[in-house]
């Protein structure tokens, strides 16, 4: 299987969202909410997207204060993180608008991108925190989350109306599914395939690779036509596992 | 090899006998046109022998004054003397690509770090990361995982998972490949780790 990316119409959602934030009319407004369940390639958009434009990536944690919070900034920033809350808030601003700056010479995108931000959208004093630095610096906060934060965000209206884009990460579709097969398989996949994979994965990105190492496994060892590995050829076999059930899915016999 | 900069050294003779002095008086005075001359000052006024008091009006500087009265001639040559460091990578390289994938705090193994940091510009993106991870291993910054991800092709042994050990900063350790044996330049810290 091969290793590259894939633009799913997710990854080009979240592009679109970006350039808008880029193009807001009101400075304040720089939050973007991403979200979506679990297996849709959150991760995966936002990993590529702070990897080419070198962004401060954080993972928030359940128990985190408001604190904790500016110390890991500050970590990450490899700056020691002073005593006072004041003077890390302080230290937090200087370095960051330095590091958005150089982004600009260099015509870069910089962002503060919290994932598993459904930890922390219900509490104040982190999003205030969240919400000064992104004030301050005019710095686009992205939060990642699986819908919660959303739903949390409406308890701080103050918050809810600096969010400039909201991008929900849906399930693929058979589009979507056609571009990971072309992309990812190695060998040729005949479109009824395609369709069932789509199908049985229910169109969750993690299921269809799951189920392109199967069919890319059983295809290497068979003498494929000129119309690829289809439907026929893979009958009986298995192609992945059910997420709810936990059951194997396989290709049927008989359609 | 460097000239002398004839304009600006003229215009800071003239500043340095009259200060502060307009932009038509060192046009009448120069015969040369304003543009030209305004030009040439941006870049006396870039090595802080100038300052602009406002728009077409300058002045000479204490450090032009102290220049003059060295007999300094402005080149255009180096300002100062090379400090010998190597400029930091400023571009988003490969490796610096890499490197921000790695700093993000997960596991990864090769295959996850070449969908999340090659574009379409990378040469033999593949070979490349594996050999920078491979040389960040042995320079001590990676630390590998007991477990292996699966691979997908009949036979495959999979692929080794590491997690960073050494995270010093925002700038990629850079693979010297010439030494022996191959060395890791951390700019951050300005350390060298040999990869053995």
């Amino acid at each position: 299987m091969r290793t590259q990316f894939v633009n799913t119409s997710n990854s080009k959602a979240f592009d679109k969202a970006m350039v808008a934030l880029g193009k807001r009319g009101a400075s304040e407004a720089c939050l973007l909410v991403v979200d979506g369940i679990p297996g849709l390639g959150k991760t995966t958009t936002l990993n590529r997207w702070v990897a080419q434009n070198g962004c401060l990536y954080l993972r928030a944690k359940k128990t985190w204060s408001a604190s904790w919070f500016m110390k890991e900034v500050l970590n990450k920033l490899r700056v020691e993180p002073p005593h006072s809350k004041e003077k890390k808030f302080g230290a937090i601003l200087q370095e960051l608008g330095a590091r958005q700056a150089k982004a600009v010479r260099e015509g870069r995108q910089f962002a503060l991108v919290i994932d598993e931000a459904d930890h922390i959208s219900n509490r104040p004093e982190i999003m205030e925190t969240a919400r000064d630095i992104a004030d301050m610096l005019e710095l686009p906060v992205i939060l990642i989350g699986m819908g919660k934060v959303r739903d949390h965000l409406t308890r701080f209206p103050q918050m809810a109306s600096r969010v400039s884009q909201f991008v929900r990460f849906e399930k693929a579709n058979l589009d979507d599914v056609t571009k990971f097969v072309d992309a990812l398989c190695e060998i040729k996949v005949a479109p009824d395939l395609v369709k069932f994979i789509h199908q049985a994965s229910d169109g969750m990105n993690r299921e269809v690779i799951e189920a392109i190492a199967t069919v890319e496994r059983f295809g290497r060892m068979q003498d494929l036509g000129e119309g690829g590995l289809s439907m026929c050829d893979m009958a009986g076999e298995m192609l992945m596992n059910d997420r709810r059930s936990g059951e194997p899915i396989f290709v049927p016999e008989v359609i | 090899m460097s000239g002398t900069a004839d304009l600006q050294n003229s215009i800071l003779a003239h500043l340095s006998n009259t200060s502060p002095m307009r932009l038509a008086q060192l046009e009448h005075t120069l015969g040369r046109a304003g543009n030209v001359i305004t030009q040439a000052m941006c870049k006396i006024i870039r090595r802080g022998f100038v300052d602009r008091l406002e728009a077409g009006l300058y002045a000479i500087t204490n450090a032009g004054l102290q220049f003059i009265k060295e007999g300094g001639q402005i080149t255009s040559g180096p300002r100062e003397k090379h400090s010998g460091n190597r400029r930091p990578n400023r571009r988003m390289s490969l490796g610096q690509r890499v490197w921000n994938v790695m700093r993000m705090g997960d596991a990864f193994d090769v295959p996850s770090l070449v969908a999340a940091a090659q574009n379409t510009t990378d040469k033999a993106p593949q070979n490349n990361i594996q050999r920078y991870v491979r040389h960040l291993v042995k320079a001590g910054y990676l630390h590998p995982l007991p477990t292996r991800t699966k691979g997908t092709r009949p036979g495959s042994n999979g692929f080794s998972r590491y997690r960073l050990a050494r995270d010093t900063g925002d700038t990629a350790p850079t693979l010297r490949l010439r030494s022996n044996p191959v060395e890791v330049f951390d700019q951050n810290t300005k350390e060298v780790f040999p990869c053995v």
